[in-house]
């Protein structure tokens, strides 16, 4: 009995950790590219194309970044965005996917209408950029970076799933000891969310990270910029300044146009990549465990 | 006690971003500081001005597609600096990627923000800031307070840059008409290597091609990318094209500039016989198979995987940092006809309708023409830090400076003028050669549609519907890949579905119109 | 007598209401309040005298994609491709998820899933420079690989029929490690007594995955698939424009709704023609969800959206 239930096992674990190992080789490749290539010197890759292991390496495109005075600044803004954005957004997020989780009331449905109707029809840009430019005021301000986008309906539904997971009597037992909806959002829920909470904040946090539209729309005032904004600047004005006719001579096969291409992105993946593992503690088993005998 | 005080954070928050939300509805949206000035007004330039009366501060504010170049703000002091009794402006010049500079600068012109000055053109829509009053034409304000403008203008260039007999925009370009389309950069290098003389024809260009793909492994003889309208459009010199990009009908022009047939594009002969041509280099092989999949053909050219693309000299350098000794050549398959042009420049600096001070924006704008060295200091930068004048029309680094770490002002945004741009003194003599070419009227043939102006409002629907297939049915076959047997007869079909003709006799109608009018 | 129960029904749960109050502030304010712009699609959009006061002109604006006769080829393509995306995607996604959850050495797992998120973050520009490297013609490595195996290469990029194929394993490369993370944080939500349960009574690793956890992630996937229904007449173009681009040999394939009108309006940018395509698009997604909801509430107690 013993021997056939280890082989067995062995099998099945082999062949899950083999998949996705397989799973894994494929996704770190292309990005292994991208490396390589912000790190290639830009003639090879002229000659060349991106290589796995580059014949010559060069800092060139992390350099013409980091020149830019403006890069510090706009780091700040990014995080002070991202972070203050996400909070902002968990809290409007979660006490509004609490309320439509709660099963049996009343209107709880069509408030749940309400808000996908909006994932589908929008009024377009014009109207919106006229509602927050002359009405709210909220241009280069760094509100404009963050309320515009603070509820996603996607991550709202979504946490509403995740919170109609928890048992219902834990509840029950909370509302018969006298408690009201919002404690039991903040000291029941809330804490027993934890991998919720930290998939739908990462989500959170890497839009606000990534985003740069919100900025092309209402910043106009320099050290509002974020990060992606800059480098999007960046990476359109190299590629202009390879097609200008004010020609640099002798340094124009050097203008990391290619490069830059890949090390944009790294920066931009960059600080994710090597966060993202530290936040994993926070998805590991909820405290539903046990909670509930009998 | 940890969920109370998040709680707490929790309220705070709302709190603040209720009240700061508020307060910023409160707030006037603030533009233009009218901050008034205690300097008296003493302008030599402003002759017009009787009155010595203390002029308010007042901003320019423009935008521009770009990245702000690296000491822009100096730059700008400066500039600002040296007006400062006269006009006393305070310019504000935002730069937006090109990639998006479209859909920012129509939805702030719609918004109705403040916005003096910007970048416009008929492929992106200048004619529908034109139409609906959005933007204002220039000729009373240069004539008034832009003098020196209009003088630094070749006669020529203000003249076929008008639309609808106005300036509506100030036309920007450093020379006064583009370089002939019958041109096609190869590799000069290797033209010479298989002993042929410099090529002439479409034939000896076949002849180059077959020789490329005979001797030399591991490379294409052409590719380009697909998503551009062929840059092998018609076997003819010289054409007009009505229409936008993914829409229009090719007008041949006669050899003396005036207008040939008007004709659908599949019964124009010029493009049938391009298309074959193309065809048969398809199948020979001298075509990329994969050509409409290509994004990018000039790359492939200058890394030496491509023996033709439609580069310019300025990027000779990076191909023979590839392959060395390479050499970048024109070939010029129409060497007797000279080209036709309406002189017609591909970008406007347009003034918003809304403009609070036209006068003073004018004012300034005369201000870069008056002298050289205000059109050298937006466009080079500070002289000595960011460039050196080399003599005669030209300028170079300044030494130990690097060039991808300095001051590049996209000059064709917002100032660009063939009498007073400057060329590097690293040019290439080929490039100084195409230079000094497309400045010189007498090398160009007066097209008849000088000064014309089509209006694409009516066929709007049409120009959709075709545009969404024209890849299917022009573009396959301009990349050689479809046999014009067939394709021309599909072409027909499909594009008359989709109300080509319509657009066929609109550019008749206009054309004639026009014709007419003269 | 209605206002009755609307207010007793509110005071006898008026924190949760209050909870919810924000949220809907927020969505009023920025999604309703701009949402007459929606009228543009039935105007005669022109920049000077702004959304009010442009003329009216009924469904013109619709006509372009209508009378083009291409209408249905490109929506069908549309509609398939996602329904495509939907069924594989979702399928990898779970698949992965559940294989993650099975793994037990910590390390192994963190480092595969940090991995596996990374194609989120590619950009498909960057993605097509990869597939060409791959699929082109002579110098592709996959053709390569075939010749030296005494095969023909193939014309991949003037063969529409492979295409679905190929956007779908790309799609699902991109998006596996992003819906891992949602589908793990659900899985490990799940009562360990119920699994406990299943191996006293004797059930293998696969049984348990069969009864219990796939089960269990019904009202996850359910919810996730009616969101996407929602789109589904929304073309991916960052993908397909950014993959495909203007190669017209593979449009018969992979052409979507989205793609055709960029490349309609590309040149003349009409606000009102392409806000009236997107409000049919919305239109249709949103009676394809009442739909599919309706469904949802029949079969299964949990994951409908409303």
């Amino acid at each position: 009995m013993t021997i056939k239930k280890n082989s067995a096992e062995k099998v099945y674990y082999t062949v899950i950790y083999g998949v996705i190992t397989l799973f894994s080789i494929l996704c770190l490749t292309p990005f292994w590219l991208m490396v390589t290539g912000s790190l290639t010197k830009e003639s090879s890759i002229l000659k060349n194309g991106y290589q796995f292991f580059p014949d010559q390496w060069s800092l060139a495109a992390y350099n013409m970044i980091f020149h830019s005075q403006r890069i510090l600044k706009s780091y700040l803004v990014t995080v002070e965005v991202t972070v203050l954005g996400t909070v902002i957004s968990m809290l409007l997020t979660c006490m509004l996917a609490y309320a439509l989780s709660v099963r049996g009331l009343k209107y709880t449905k069509y408030i749940s209408m309400f808000v996908f109707f909006t994932m589908l029809f929008s009024g377009g840009m014009v109207p919106w950029y006229i509602l927050i430019t002359r009405y709210l005021h909220l241009q280069n301000t760094i509100l404009a970076l963050m309320l515009p986008y603070a509820v996603s309906p996607f991550w709202m539904f979504l946490m509403r799933n995740y919170f109609r997971g928890i048992p219902d009597s834990i509840m029950e037992s909370a509302r018969i000891d006298g408690a009201n909806d919002v404690f039991i959002l903040f000291r029941i829920m809330l804490p027993l969310s934890l991998p919720s909470i930290a998939t739908i904040g990462l989500f959170y946090g890497l839009m606000y990270w990534n985003d740069w539209y919100l900025s092309l729309m209402f910043i106009e005032k320099e050290g509002l910029f974020p990060l992606q904004f800059l480098l999007r600047s960046l990476v359109s004005n190299l590629m202009n300044v390879a097609a200008s006719l004010n020609p640099k001579m002798s340094v124009m096969q050097e203008i990391p146009a290619y490069s830059v291409r890949m090390s944009t992105a790294i920066i931009t993946i960059g600080p994710i990549i090597l966060l993202y593992p530290f936040v994993q503690r926070y998805f590991v088993k909820g405290l539903t465990v046990g909670s509930i005998k009998g | 006690m940890k969920r109370y005080f998040l709680k707490i954070i929790a309220v705070c928050m709302i709190l603040t971003m209720t009240v700061s939300m508020m307060a910023a509805c409160g707030k006037k949206g603030g533009e233009n500081n009218q901050v008034s000035s205690t300097t008296e007004v003493g302008t030599a330039a402003a002759a017009a001005e009787t009155t010595a009366q203390p002029l308010k501060e007042y901003k320019i504010t423009a935008l521009f597609p770009g990245d702000t170049p690296l000491d822009f703000d100096k730059v700008i002091a400066q500039a600002e600096k040296q007006v400062k009794d006269s006009l006393n402006v305070k310019l504000d010049f935002q730069f937006i990627p090109w990639a998006d500079y479209g859909n920012k600068v129509m939805v702030k012109m719609t918004a109705g923000d403040d916005l003096d000055l910007h970048l416009n053109a008929p492929w992106l829509h200048m004619n529908q800031m034109i139409s609906n009053k959005m933007i204002q034409p220039w000729d009373d304000l240069l004539a008034k307070n832009g003098t020196e403008v209009l003088k630094a203008f070749p006669e020529q260039m203000i003249k076929s840059n008008k639309f609808n007999g106005e300036i509506w925009g100030i036309p920007l370009g450093n020379v006064i008409a583009a370089a002939k389309t019958s041109l096609y950069a190869i590799r000069g290098d290797l033209r010479e290597k298989y002993g042929m003389s410099p090529i002439q024809s479409f034939d000896q260009l076949e002849q180059y091609f077959l020789k490329v793909k005979e001797n030399e492994q591991g490379m294409v003889p052409a590719t380009w990318n697909a998503s551009q309208f062929s840059l092998f459009l018609t076997t003819d010199a010289n054409f007009y094209q009505f229409g936008q990009n993914n829409a229009n009908v090719l007008i041949p022009f006669n050899a003396d500039g005036s207008v040939g047939e008007i004709k659908p594009i599949y019964e124009y002969q010029g493009f049938i016989n391009m298309v074959t041509m193309l065809h048969k280099w398809y199948k020979q092989g001298i075509i990329d198979k994969d050509v409409m999949a290509q994004k990018d053909g000039k790359g492939a050219y200058l890394s030496g995987k491509a023996a033709y693309s439609n580069v310019d000299f300025v990027e000779e350098i990076k191909l023979q940092g590839a392959v060395p000794g390479a050499k970048m050549e024109k070939a010029d398959v129409h060497p007797d006809v000279k080209p036709v042009s309406d002189f017609k420049m591909w970008n406007f600096l347009c003034l918003n309708a809304k403009c609070k001070d036209t006068e003073r924006v004018t004012h300034w704008y005369n201000w870069i023409f008056e002298d050289q060295s205000h059109y050298d200091l937006l466009q080079y930068g500070i002289k000595d830090k960011h460039w050196v004048d080399t003599g005669a029309g030209t300028y170079d680094l300044p030494a130990g400076v690097d060039a991808t770490n300095n001051y590049t002002f996209p000059g064709y945004v917002l100032l660009w003028n063939p009498n007073f741009d400057r060329i590097s003194a690293q040019s290439t003599q080929a490039m100084k050669d195409e230079n000094a070419f497309c400045k010189d009227s007498a090398n160009y043939t007066q097209s008849a549609l000088t000064g014309f102006t089509p209006d694409y409002e009516p066929i709007k629907n049409e120009i959709a519907k075709v545009g969404a297939i024209w890849a299917e049915t022009i573009l396959v076959m301009a990349a050689g890949v479809v046999d014009p047997e067939q394709g021309l007869a599909i072409a027909k079909r499909k594009l008359e579905a989709a109300g080509y003709l319509k657009i066929v006799e609109e550019a008749q109608k206009q054309v004639s119109a026009f014709a007419a009018a003269k | 007598m209605k206002r009755d129960t609307f207010l007793s029904e509110v005071s006898r749960h008026k924190f949760i209401y209050l909870l919810a109050l924000p949220g809907i502030v927020f969505f009023l304010v920025f999604s309703y309040l701009p949402m007459f712009g929606i009228v543009i699609a039935f105007k005669d959009f022109q920049m000077g005298k702004g959304i009010l006061g442009s003329p009216w002109n009924g469904f013109k604006n619709f006509e372009f994609f209508f009378s083009s006769g291409d209408a249905w080829k490109v929506t069908r393509n549309t509609i398939f491709l996602n329904s495509m995306f939907i069924v594989f995607i979702t399928f990898f996604q779970v698949f992965f998820a559940i294989l993650l959850n099975e793994v037990r050495n910590s390390l192994f797992k963190r480092i595969t899933q940090s991995i596996m998120f990374l194609p989120y973050f590619m950009s498909w520009i960057i993605v097509s420079v990869i597939v060409m490297g791959f699929l082109g013609s002579d110098t592709g490595a996959v053709n390569k690989a075939l010749n030296s195996l005494g095969h023909e290469g193939i014309a991949w990029f003037s063969s529409p029929k492979l295409w679905p194929a190929i956007l779908v394993v790309l799609n699902a490369w991109k998006w596996s490690g992003y819906g891992v993370i949602i589908f793990l944080a659900t899985i490990v939500g799940f009562d360990i007594s119920f699994y406990e349960a299943a191996i006293i009574d004797g059930a293998g690793k696969l049984q348990q995955i069969f009864h219990i956890t796939l089960p269990l992630l019904k009202p996850t996937i359910i919810i996730l698939t009616i969101l996407a229904v929602g789109k589904i007449f929304y073309g991916d173009v960052g993908l397909i424009y950014g993959i495909i681009g203007d190669n017209a040999m593979l449009f018969s394939t992979t052409d979507v709704i989205d793609t055709y009108v960029l490349r309609a309006l590309r040149t003349s940018a009409d606000l009102g023609m392409s806000t009236a395509i997107g409000l049919w698009q919305s239109v249709m997604g949103f009676i394809l969800v009442l739909i599919s909801n309706k469904l949802a509430n029949k079969y299964e107690n949990e994951g409908a959206l409303f």
